[in-house]
């Protein structure tokens, strides 16, 4: 008779903690609007959390989207972009059309200037541009110390041995546009990818410089006649 | 027949639950102290481990997915109920040197752990197979830590009262801090280390 | 009150759950990467041991010591565990979910974290009354996170330290852990 009882009980409270997780699944409502829209964006989206499209991580910014999907063409993922399955599965999660004209980004630099001190400074590009403009003849020539490099989640940036300055692989350059701001010599330009490769020196733009002179990427635009401007296919 | 001793090597040596799995590491480092705690307590656990995997694999093709892991621990917490009876019964001083870490069997990782990646999806002989070997790999482990452990901390081993061996010098001067917990974690940590150096418990 | 101060220090500092008692050492070696997650894992373990040592003392005294059935208090300690835990997982993922998403699988693994059921038994087996579970059980939390939040915050420096490759991960962890236990037995004194 007691081992009934004590089936009993124990089935009972058995039930009462069932009864419990029911009431508490049913009775809470989702704090987050939309939850279940923004866990199929945040499926589609690559989920590296670089933060190149301006948000803290790939969830933040598919929080985002879930009330706004038109957002994705003002602050395009760029890595979903690279190929059409990716593309095609963030628009199928967000129902809008997504803007595919890929970028690229553009370091005007071709390095030609030569250094004029040897810096032993601290080994950042934002130091060295402090100190005299830098090292090199040219007060905008790219100095070749990295923060580019570390900027780039994709490792697309390396620096040429022969001319000291960073030079893109476009292989694995997605458009993300990281390096744009790090750059502290302004030289990185983000560009369609159908853009001409070349390296641009952006020393043509100064007006005024006195005392110094122009890099021979510079001194070569001004003689054959062709505006520093940049030049498109 | 190859299927079952595949299974069975594979819990000894390249699934080995605490030094490759790196699962029940609670009872490695609290049962440890002595000997006899650690046959003790593998024998119980590979106990329930052979009842919970039999069990789980006989019904699992009934039991609903959302409710399994809750139907998985009810079933684990009564084996290991009736192992603490039986410890109770039989052997009650080791019952109460081994204290709550008897009953708190069924939290371990490890039990929960193959019931749930092993037991509910594969048929009753292998999982009797993988409980078997898990069981024994553990065993071995825990006698491996231990033996370090009271040699090294008491100068000796006693089984049961019966003293089997006294080594001569470290007899009259242990070294007491491999019997605090701090030993513990430096054994467990340095035969990881060693493991991993020499590469035995892999398959490489 | 001398008593239940002694009980509290006791339970986080001089029997720590995790450097002492060995309780809770999966999520001590799994979650304890970054700072936040660990105290984050710290704060909702102290929760949960906090209402399930209640809920685990009412159910034995006034349910299982009248029926004369305390050998069921092991099916009914984790009963109450993992009803506890999956209401907690619910109740997260609807009110913060990114917190929900930090946390990941360590969240469901606390209903087999042996710190949890380890202080329930550890209350039945000393036989604390119904304050003096509760406190044990806040001091045991406490000193979970506390532990927590000191390892994560070793093992964050330790990701950039040069360790042979033989000891890098959980072994150099384990021996960390070693000294940690060290450090910890200056507190025997307290009380």
């Amino acid at each position: 008779m007691n081992q009934a009882i004590i089936i009993i009980v124990v089935s009972a409270i058995g039930l009462l903690f069932g009864l419990l997780i029911y009431l508490a699944n049913a009775g809470l409502p989702h704090k987050a609007r939309n939850i279940e829209k923004t866990e199929a964006i945040n499926k589609a989206l690559p989920g590296t959390d670089c933060a190149a499209c301006g948000y803290k991580d790939c969830f933040a910014y598919a929080q985002v989207l879930a009330n706004n999907p038109e957002l994705i063409n003002n602050k395009p993922c760029s890595i979903v972009l690279q190929s059409p399955e990716t593309v095609s599965r963030l628009e199928e999660a967000l129902g809008i059309n997504l803007d595919v004209t890929t970028k690229k980004s553009i370091i005007h630099c071709g390095g030609s200037s030569e250094t004029i001190f040897s810096y032993h400074g601290i080994k950042s590009c934002r130091a060295a541009a402090r100190l005299l403009s830098g090292y090199k003849r040219c007060p905008y020539a790219c100095l070749g110390l990295g923060d580019c490099i570390a900027a780039c989640p994709q490792g697309a940036i390396s620096i040429a041995d022969d001319k000291g300055i960073a030079v893109i692989d476009y292989e694995k350059c997605n458009g993300c546009g990281l390096c744009v701001d790090e750059c502290a010599q302004n030289l990185i330009e983000l560009a369609p990818a159908t853009m001409q490769n070349d390296f641009l020196c952006n020393y043509g733009q100064a007006e005024n410089i006195t005392g110094r002179e122009r890099c021979q990427y510079a001194q070569r635009f001004i003689s054959t006649g062709t505006s520093p401007a940049r030049r498109h296919s | 027949m190859s299927g079952f001793t595949k299974e069975f090597a594979k819990g000894l040596m390249t699934s080995n639950p605490i030094f490759v799995l790196a699962l029940g590491l609670c009872p490695a480092l609290a049962t440890t102290t002595s000997l006899e705690n650690a046959l003790g307590l593998s024998a119980a656990v590979t106990f329930v481990l052979l009842a919970s995997n039999t069990i789980i694999s006989l019904i699992r093709n009934f039991i609903p997915s959302t409710v399994r892991i809750p139907v998985f621990i009810v079933i684990i917490a009564a084996f290991v109920t009736i192992a603490n009876m039986v410890f109770q019964a039989y052997v009650p001083a080791l019952h109460d040197a081994l204290g709550i870490y008897l009953p708190l069997i069924v939290a371990y990782c490890i039990v929960l752990g193959r019931a749930e990646a092993f037991a509910s999806r594969n048929t009753v002989t292998r999982s009797i197979a993988d409980a078997l070997g898990i069981g024994i790999g553990f065993t071995l482990a825990l006698v491996l830590i231990s033996s370090i452990r009271e040699i090294l901390g008491t100068g000796g081993i006693s089984i049961f009262g019966n003293d089997l061996f006294t080594l001569p010098g470290l007899g009259d001067n242990p070294v007491y801090i491999f019997i605090l917990p701090t030993g513990a974690f430096l054994v467990v940590g340095l035969l990881l280390a060693l493991f991993r150096w020499t590469g035995v418990m892999k398959n490489e | 009150m001398s008593e239940l101060w002694s009980i509290f220090i006791g339970m986080a500092l001089i029997n720590n759950i995790i450097l002492v008692k060995f309780l809770g050492l999966c999520p001590f070696f799994g979650v304890s990467k970054k700072l936040g997650v660990a105290v984050n894992m710290g704060v909702i373990v102290t929760l949960v041991m906090f209402v399930a040592s209640a809920a685990g003392w009412l159910i034995d005294n006034y349910i299982l010591a009248p029926l004369n059935a305390e050998y069921l208090n092991i099916i009914m300690y984790i009963l109450v565990i993992a009803s506890l835990v999956q209401i907690v997982d619910i109740f997260l993922k609807r009110t913060n979910y990114n917190l929900y998403n930090a946390f990941g699988i360590y969240l469901a693994l606390i209903t087999t974290n042996c710190a949890v059921l380890g202080i329930i038994l550890i209350n039945n087996d000393e036989g604390y009354s119904f304050i003096e579970s509760l406190v044990a059980a806040l001091g045991a939390g406490i000193g979970f996170t506390l532990v927590l939040a000191i390892m994560s915050g070793i093992r964050e420096r330790l990701e950039l330290a040069d360790c042979p490759r033989a000891i890098k991960g959980l072994p150099i962890a384990f021996i960390t852990g070693a000294l940690l236990v060290l450090a910890f037995y200056g507190f025997t004194g307290i009380i």
